[in-house]
């Protein structure tokens, strides 16, 4: 990547990291930081398969025109997230089916959908999905307003036909690919049991389905290439996993009907019947579930939500205050992003933001009197320099009284320049020298040991400083001068670009090298569920090219991603 | 000893002859009972019990002063709240996890004796689902999962759970006693209906349960042919748990009436709440899930578990300690802050007592669970505030039978696989060695087990 202040994996290699939280500091180490049993670099995280099939690579023509011999990413496959198979269900058999995650979501490299592809699925998750299956299997069967999505007919007049016919079509919905005719077989017979046993074609058809949601056809998502490649080669996905791909990243949900029929017809196989699904996908309400998973997961944002502050420290803030500044961010990111479709950099510089009852106070506005939100232009009062000093990236990384500027700064370092940070060393000595009694202390001075310790400074040099940057704005996102009557220092240098304030370091941030390589880099990451190897890299630059190009206009990049064969093709994997 | 042998056992003794013979074991002379028997031969179950906590301990307070065998040794002060059951523990101290110390890598790294990264977890599985591996023949499940307080975002694998399969493959535990209950008791595992009707219900239910999962395995076959190499064993692992549900529904629903011992009893509903985040939340469930860990024990659902209570690196709070986040606190190494941490560390031992007093009050056999069990206490870290990676807390509380001697404070030194090694040596497993990366352990510390 492009614009890194240091190499992927230089660090890492050295084993070191950085302390793990704000109040702490690197005073020591351990003899044996690094390499003994607990090593614990991030390892690549890519889940792709292929890539390793032995041919030669040929000459690499990147961008995502030429075919020839550029190699890409390996298929995955990926269990639903918990929001997945949601929204799913939702979809395919009406709303109001609440089910919990069989497991717990996995996050990877920010995404969800990375862990997802990674992650095995416990003993424990098995049996909730086969518990939830049989639940909701009941529900839909028996429920007349929900079964007659799928059955047209009725299977009390003719069962074999009526329950084949229903069962295939649902198959695909289910499976987003088509049934094998086995499987389909198996699912009849399966029904014909429970009729018989029960006496009743409903019950039947109840325990079909429940079988099918049980399938790891539907729990996982799987990409094939197409045809009959050799292991190792690049060719297209085949038009059912680009109809999956282009759902997950765009809506967070299954394909619907239409985007199916078009995989059937053989529409995804082309750019422009590509281009065709993307822009109705994208136009759709349904488009507001997949931006909200890439954008809170992107920037790290989803943390928010979790947060909660000291009662003591801040009796004016909500238990919902977390919530609701994460909504406020996703309602900007829309607003300005999408809708708006403005420059990205641009966009995010915006004081228009959406204030409720929750977060009004951190701004200083006046109380408001309901839940809603409303568009508000900051004024000049708030202090604020667009979505890098609004509140859910402020909090994002705070204890409920303190802020954490090595994980402010952190975000900034991964989140938003892509640039790997390593875990920090184990027997980390993660405490900071005490005060002297009665002496007060900004961060900065607090945190200048890290500057002073070589072997601290290897890692906190990268990161302290962009933390410390927004240290204007406490834990909870209120903006201060001082700490602890200590006049707050905002200056700093992001790789080489000084600042003097909160408003120069988000036009630093913005105006980084890296920031929208990184921004295509996460996009992509998520949208194929896997970390780039050294053979996408360039077509990846050639896509952020691209993007700068065009006005970093978000949902114009989306399409040209999904046109791009970084999206549609992949490498065959041993079998 | 005799109690009623649950027909479940019978079951599986005779559908699972293979899987019997499987558990291969030395015949070491500890190992065996009065009639030559293996421990885990499903006549005496063993059990074994991770305790999980995070962030460390105050190691002075936590390390005793004197070492030995019975009034040779007294109790430190962080295990005071268990003093009562001093006959029970076994405590080694300036054990190691070589450098590993640290949140979301020591426990793992501890627990598994190889490498581990937080991101994705021990390069091997973890003790509990090594011991569990052995004795998930006798029983339907492999092992059970609990926790006291979640706190998820923005943690590791490594940081969130005790319980791995190895890499990738983490075992969540469930936080809601209504979840436990369901999973033990819940369709599929009820065996009696008094009313005729309803029982052949159930026994329809059952059977059309167990062919969905036929179907779901044989299907499944066909996917996996299409799969690269690493998702097929993503596949396979996913079907392992297909056929242990498969398993747990071949046990016949209608004869079981009159068999349970009379420790098991099925508790009345229990009702659902949200995984707590704070000391106060895992206070209220505290009681019901030590209940619970004690059931799946006595009805034999189990005989290896998991309890864990706060989460490495876990922000949970305790207000009326003015703690906004244990693991905040966990770092502050002045002496105000060493307070805080005992008192937490405190805390998480009156935790292991309820759970041991579940244990000590549901009878086994002749004696009662905690006799019959090991609990492995394991954190990430020795010391809080310095990661420290060179005295892990640890405390093995039980007799396993009669297997660990008791009463007995080490000062041992050396690795952890040793003590994770002597755990599975009591509880009738004994693993011929344990790690790896480098270290890998063969021999059990003999001065803690009965010879």
């Amino acid at each position: 990547m492009s614009g890194s202040v240091f190499s992927k994996g230089s660090l890492r290699a050295l084993g070191f990291w950085l302390c793990c939280h704000g109040a702490v500091a690197c005073t020591g180490v351990s003899s044996n930081e690094g390499g003994g049993q607990g090593g614990d670099g991030n390892e690549a995280g890519s889940p792709g398969n292929g890539g390793n099939g032995g041919d030669d690579q040929g000459d690499q023509s990147g961008g995502g025109g030429a075919n020839g011999a550029q190699k890409f990413a390996g298929t995955t496959w990926r269990r639903l997230t918990a929001a997945q198979l949601n929204n799913s269900l939702a979809d395919l058999f009406g709303t109001g089916l609440a089910a919990g995650a069989p497991d717990p979501d996995i996050r990877e490299h920010n995404f969800l959908s990375i862990g997802a592809a990674l992650t095995n699925t416990s003993s424990g998750g098995v049996e909730k999905l086969q518990t939830l299956s049989h639940e909701l299997a009941e529900k839909i069967a028996l429920d007349p307003n929900r079964r007659k999505l799928w059955f047209a007919c009725d299977p009390k007049t003719d069962f074999g036909a009526c329950v084949s016919a229903s069962l295939k079509k649902l198959g695909v919905a289910m499976f987003r690919q088509p049934l094998p005719n086995e499987t389909l077989a198996g699912l009849l017979a399966l029904a014909e049991q429970a009729k018989t046993s029960f006496g009743d074609p409903w019950i039947g058809v109840q325990y079909a389905l429940a079988a099918m949601m049980q399938s790891p056809r539907f729990f996982y998502i799987q990409e094939k290439v197409r045809g009959d490649a050799k292991p190792g080669e690049s060719v297209a996905l085949d038009g059912y996993s680009v109809a999956s791909r282009l759902s997950f990243l765009l809506w967070n949900t299954t394909p619907d009907a239409e985007l199916l029929a078009a995989a059937d017809k053989g529409e995804l196989d082309s750019d422009s019947g590509i281009e065709t699904q993307t822009t109705r996908l994208l136009q759709s309400p349904r488009a507001k579930q997949g931006f909200r998973e890439f954008f809170a997961s992107a920037w790290g944002i989803h943390k928010a939500a979790n947060r909660s502050f000291d009662v003591e420290a801040y009796p004016m803030l909500a238990a919902t205050v977390g919530a609701s500044a994460l909504e406020e961010a996703l309602r900007f990111i829309e607003t300005h992003i999408i809708d708006g479709g403005k420059p990205l950099g641009q966009a995010l510089l915006s004081n228009e933001t959406f204030v409720n009852r929750d977060v009004a106070p951190i701004y200083g506005l006046p109380a408001l009197p309901g839940p809603a939100y409303a568009k508000t232009t900051l004024p000049a009062s708030a202090k604020r320099h667009g979505f890098f000093t609004h509140t859910a990236f402020l909090i994002a990384n705070s204890t409920p009284i303190d802020t954490q500027p090595m994980l402010r700064g952190r975000t900034v370092r991964e989140n938003l320049l892509c640039q790997q940070i390593p875990d920090p060393p184990a027997n980390l000595m993660a405490q900071l020298p005490p005060l002297e009694p009665g002496k007060k202390q900004t961060k900065r001075e607090r945190l200048a040991v890290h500057r002073e310790d070589p072997f601290c400074a290897s890692c906190h040099d990268p990161i302290d400083p962009p933390g410390l940057a927004l240290e204007n704005y406490d834990a909870a996102g209120f903006h201060r001068s001082s700490e602890d009557g200590l006049a707050i220092d905002a200056k700093g240098d992001l790789d080489g670009a000084a600042f003097d304030n909160p408003e120069g370091f988000v036009k630093a941030i913005i105006g980084h090298p890296a920031f929208y390589p990184c921004f295509v880099t996460n996009l992509y990451r998520h949208a194929t569920a896997h970390v780039e190897t050294a053979d996408e890299e360039e077509a990846l630059a050639t896509l952020a090219n691209e993007f700068v190009d065009d006005q970093a206009n978000v949902p114009r990049l989306l399409s040209k991603l999904t046109r791009s064969r970084l999206f549609t093709h992949g490498t065959m994997p041993a079998l | 000893m005799k109690f009623n042998p649950l027909s479940r056992r019978r079951f599986l003794g005779g559908s699972l002859g293979a899987s019997v013979l499987h558990v291969a074991l030395p015949r070491l002379s500890p190992m065996l009972d009065s009639h030559g028997v293996a421990w885990a031969n499903g006549d005496k179950p063993l059990r074994y019990l991770t305790f999980g906590f995070g962030c460390g301990v105050v190691t002075q307070h936590w390390n005793p002063t004197a070492y030995g065998q019975g009034s040779a040794w007294s109790l430190p002060p962080a295990l005071a709240p268990l003093a009562k059951w001093k006959s029970h523990m076994s405590v080694v101290t300036a054990v190691n996890v070589e450098g590993a110390g640290s949140h979301g890598t020591g426990n793992i790294v501890y627990l598994s004796g190889a490498r581990a990264s937080r991101s994705t977890g021990p390069s091997l599985p973890t003790l509990d689902q090594q011991i569990g591996a052995k004795t998930k023949a006798f029983t339907p499940l492999k092992s059970l999962e609990v926790g006291l307080i979640d706190n998820q975002d923005d943690r590791t694998v490594g940081h969130l759970y005790w319980s791995h399969n190895g890499p990738k493959s983490p075992n969540p535990p469930l936080f809601d006693p209504k979840a436990v209950f369901d999973r033990l008791f819940g369709a599929g595992t009820n065996t009696t209906q008094p009313d005729p009707q309803a029982a052949q219900t159930a026994e329809k239910i059952r059977g059309m349960k167990k062919s969905v999962l036929d179907f779901v395995a044989e299907d499944a076959q066909r996917l996996r042919a299409e799969l690269p190499a690493s998702d097929k064993r993503r596949l396979d692992q996913h079907l392992t748990a297909v056929r242990e549900l498969e398993q747990r529904l071949s046990k016949p629903v209608s004869s079981d009436g009159g068999t349970q011992p009379p420790s098991c009893k099925t508790p009345g509903a229990v009702a659902a709440s949200a995984p707590p985040n704070s000391f106060a939340g895992a206070d209220k469930i505290v009681q019901p899930m030590a209940k619970l860990m004690a059931l799946a024990f006595a009805c034999d659902i189990t005989r290896v578990g998991t309890f864990q209570t706060t989460q490495a690196a876990s922000r949970a709070s305790w207000s009326d300690l003015g703690i906004a986040n244990w693991h905040g606190t966990s770092h502050d190494g002045s002496a105000a802050g060493q307070e805080k941490i005992q008192k937490v560390v405190v805390k998480h031992m009156e935790w292991l007592k309820v759970l041991a007093t579940e244990f000590e009050q549901t009878p086994d056999g002749a004696g009662n669970l905690l006799d019959a069990c090991a609990i492995l206490t394991v954190n990430e870290v020795g010391q809080g505030w310095t990661h420290q990676s060179s005295e892990m807390p640890t405390l093995i509380l039980g007799k396993a039978g009669g297997n660990l001697k008791g009463d007995v404070a080490l000062r041992l030194g050396g690795w952890c696989g040793k003590v994770c090694l002597t755990v599975a040596h009591a509880v009738g497993v004994p693993l011929t060695s344990f790690g790896g990366g480098g270290t890998v352990e063969t021999q059990p510390i003999a001065a803690l087990l009965n010879v």
